[in-house]
């Protein structure tokens, strides 16, 4: 029998097909072997370095002014904080050994740690606390958590290791809000010298090394840390641009831990992986700049809320493996019902948002993604955008690289953006920043309201459990009813190693100071 | 009686035209035939074709499922009786959504081609036709593109314009003109000295008709070779640039960018990423192979043998 085709008979032939193959064949063989990124990871199975890899990159050294998670990561093993959360998200000591409020809640004591030194070699007094605490309220800094200090009139020291903190009202969640590495401990020394943006000067286990932009983020062990001398003694965090070459060179041994948000990545490794899935403490929203345009008008957002089915959303982005939430995504103050107005898909009603707003043919708007920062973002942003297309309304989605996309977000100079951000047990202390009276990031938050404030300094000041719950409730009600952002999904993180790997233990706030603890067999 | 004024009365110009119509006609028949007669060629044009109608069985709306309909029940099923190539994360039925990406690929390519192969095939005549300055400046232009990588030029384009199909099509359409220009330059250089165009001028014809009607006509073959292959390379230019998230954006269908997302389900869903590959491959293939029988058939030297 004659035969169609026998092959191809010229060069040419052959060059492009073998060029189309490999572009088929490039996505299998990402699957099948590491990334060039991956591949310079690190250089053998037996290197000194401990290589976290993730899909982000470190963007700041600053730790006031940080909002990317790799920076709360990687400036973590540098820097400590007063106090901090446990596994369980209880308030722990950390440079504090223990606090206490006085006078109604209105002032709040610690008594700090001694023997503890910074990189720079000067020890750490009450002096750095004041320090470290006023540069984080000065607004030329622009810390981006200075908003849980709004109710700090002022901070003294108390001798030379105890501080004072004065409060101009009763605020108990100010202690939630010092955990955050936006109000890690500084060295004076190192304020004054203004050197905090390119060497960072901490207490913590690790001590900085290096940062290659975009690439890379170096720490070695601190010999001289108060705690738990770490036994790993240098960990490369190395920006890697897919789960799947992470996957890859964790596999080839060149990664000893993988930071991911893939399921389907995580999932699938061999058995000889251990893989720690923790519910995060963070939650994915669809912010809306709701000052200006089709936005601006609260019938448009409430159509939006109504189109979207999160469902969907969970079952595309991450495969189910999460669930769907409202604004306070965990904790005793979980939202409930998700949403005010739409628990769930509500087409119709979408519909009679859209009439009521005059826009019955639908609008258009764009949001931004960044693939660098979530890797889930792109499948939220095309399932979003088909569920507004039945109701007419057309989302262009624009995917940013992780710098961009942070330049953007803290200008808000956006209209809509596919976010994950930090959460906390306590809703105060989650959206203080973003709305209430002076927020730090009311700028990228895009909606600010007196009615709101008042509910969050209402939360803020309950002290019994059941005001508590009647106030953060009052919070998550108010946040849907009037559609401030599209609240999406919480999800699992997932740390994959090698099970020679022991002692660490990813936390919901994906924090890795655990590291301190860890050894290799 | 003068030649010029024995051609004015058998019918002049017009009926020059009549003739060269009727003779092309001819050529294109008698093409179509030798390219059926070429393995290459026709197993291009069955491939070609086959790409050619799922995209306007897209077009039309007559994929067997909406290919953007997305359903939370039927997330990464595998191939089926009713989705041929499987689902992908979305619920989305891959072999619709292949169908309306091969149009969109086809669309970019198609734009690309028209653009490299009309300025690319005029730069060409008109650098061997006129020689000189004129000659230099378009070959000058030419390499000046030929020395930026093509992919890295089309990329390079995209980031400064945007995202988007006459985007994607213009940068990938630039980047091939200079191939244009040299392939049609060369045949044009002997064409320019052929009798038949020495004729041409004595008779007094402008130098756009000869230019028109008796050297294009002439470097057809060549530049149907030509355009096959810059087809493939469209279509593979435009599957690159999505995989790369330059593509054209969501929810416009794309290889490339199928192809990306399925690299992180290949582990537990490979029909995300065989699907997409495999047409990225068949539409190379047919296209080049295509390109292959055109030589084939517009080749004196292959035609003998």
């Amino acid at each position: 029998m004659k035969r169609l085709w026998k092959g191809p008979s010229r060069p040419i032939v052959g060059i492009s097909c073998s060029i189309a193959a490999a572009i088929a064949a490039g996505a299998i063989a990402s699957a099948a072997s590491a990334s060039t990124g991956a591949a310079r990871a690190a250089k053998s199975k037996s290197s000194p370095v401990f290589v976290v890899a993730n899909t982000s990159s470190v963007q700041k050294l600053d730790p006031d002014v940080v909002t990317n998670f790799l920076d709360f990561q990687a400036l973590g093993l540098i820097y400590d904080t007063l106090v901090q959360f446990n596994n369980k998200l209880q308030v722990t000591p950390d440079l504090a050994t223990s606090w206490k409020f006085s006078d109604h809640n209105r002032v709040l004591t610690f008594q700090l740690r001694k023997g503890v030194k910074f990189d720079d070699g000067t020890t750490f007094t009450s002096a750095d606390v004041v320090a470290s605490l006023q540069r984080a309220e000065n607004p030329k800094v622009a810390d981006a958590s200075a908003s849980f200090l709004a109710s700090m009139k002022r901070v003294v020291p108390v001798g030379q290791y105890a501080v004072k903190l004065e409060l101009s009202r009763p605020d108990t969640s100010v202690l939630d809000g010092l955990t955050s590495i936006n109000f890690a401990m500084l060295s004076k020394k190192a304020i004054a010298a203004g050197t905090l943006s390119k060497k960072p000067d901490g207490t913590g286990p690790y001590k900085f090394v290096s940062w290659s932009p975009n690439n890379s983020f170096t720490v070695a062990a601190n010999p001289a840390y108060w705690g738990h001398k770490p036994s790993i003694q240098k960990i490369e965090i190395k920006t890697i641009a897919s789960e799947q070459s992470i996957a890859s060179a964790l596999e080839a041994h060149t990664v000893q831990l993988g930071l991911l948000t893939e399921p389907q990545v995580a999932d699938h490794l061999p058995k000889s992986f251990k893989v720690q899935k923790v519910l995060d403490l963070s939650y994915r929203a669809l912010m809306l700049q709701d000052k200006t345009g089709p936005l601006a008008n609260l019938d448009n957002r409430l159509a939006l809320e109504c189109a979207i089915s999160r469902q969907q959303v969970v079952a595309s982005a991450v495969l189910g493996q999460g669930q769907a939430v409202g604004p306070v995504p965990l904790g005793p103050y979980k939202s409930s019902p998700i949403s005010a107005v739409c628990p769930t898909q509500n087409l119709a009603k979408a519909r009679s948002y859209l009439k009521l707003a005059g826009d019955p043919g639908g609008f258009s708007f764009t949001a931004m993604t960044s693939t660098d920062l979530d890797p889930t973002s792109a499948a939220q942003a095309t399932t979003v955008q088909a569920d507004l297309a039945r109701v007419g309304i057309h989302m262009t989605i624009q995917n940013l690289a992780g710098n961009s996309y942070i330049q953007d977000w803290l200008k808000g100079d956006f209209q809509a953006a596919f976010a994950e951000n930090g959460a906390d047990p306590d809703p105060y202390v989650m959206y203080g920043r973003y709305f209430g009276a002076g927020a730090n990031l009311a700028v990228p938050a895009g909606y600010s309201s007196p009615a709101l404030q008042k509910l969050l300094l209402k939360s803020d000041q309950a002290t019994t459990p059941a005001a508590l719950k009647a106030a953060n409730a009052a919070v998550s009600r108010y946040l849907t009813a009037n559609a401030v952002w599209d609240w999406l999904f919480d999800s699992y993180d997932y740390a994959v190693f090698p099970s020679t790997l022991h002692g660490f233990q990813l936390p919901p706030n994906r924090q890795l100071q655990s590291l301190k603890f860890a050894t290799i067999s | 009686m003068s030649s010029l004024q024995q051609r004015e009365a058998a019918g002049g110009p017009q009926r020059e035209l009549a003739v060269g119509a009727s003779a092309h006609r001819r050529s294109k028949a008698q093409l179509l035939r030798a390219l059926w007669i070429s393995k290459s060629g026709r197993a291009g044009l069955i491939l070609v074709s086959l790409v050619v109608l799922g995209a306007l069985v897209s077009v039309a709306g007559l994929s067997p499922h909406n290919p953007q309909a997305q359903s939370t029940s039927q997330v990464l099923k595998g191939p089926s009786l009713n989705h041929l190539l499987g689902t992908d994360q979305f619920g989305r039925d891959i072999f619709s959504l292949i169908l309306e990406a091969m149009g969109v690929s086809l669309e970019i390519a198609c734009i690309a081609t028209l653009i490299a192969g009309v300025l690319g095939t005029l730069g060409g005549i008109a650098a061997g036709y006129l020689g000189g300055f004129a000659s230099t400046v378009i070959l000058r232009a030419a390499d000046v593109i030929f020395a930026i990588p093509a992919i890295l030029l089309a990329l390079a384009i995209v980031a400064a314009l945007g995202p988007g199909i006459m985007n994607s099509a213009l940068a990938i359409g630039i980047g091939y003109i200079p191939i244009f220009v040299r392939v049609v330059r060369a045949p044009v250089l002997s064409l320019r000295s052929a009798d038949f165009v020495g004729a041409a001028r004595v008779l007094g014809f402008s130098r756009s008709r000869v230019l028109l009607h008796h050297i294009l006509p002439n470097v057809y073959g060549v530049v149907a070779v030509q355009v096959s292959l810059a087809l493939a390379w469209g279509i593979l230019a435009e599957a690159s640039l999505s995989f790369l998230g330059l593509g054209p954006p969501p929810p416009t269908a794309s290889l490339g960018e199928m192809v990306y997302s399925a690299t992180s389900l290949s582990g537990i869903a490979w029909w995300t990423l065989a699907g997409p590959s495999a047409a990225i491959v068949l539409a190379v293939l047919g296209f080049n192979l295509l390109g292959d029988g055109f030589r084939d058939a517009t080749d004196p030297r292959t035609r003998r043998s």
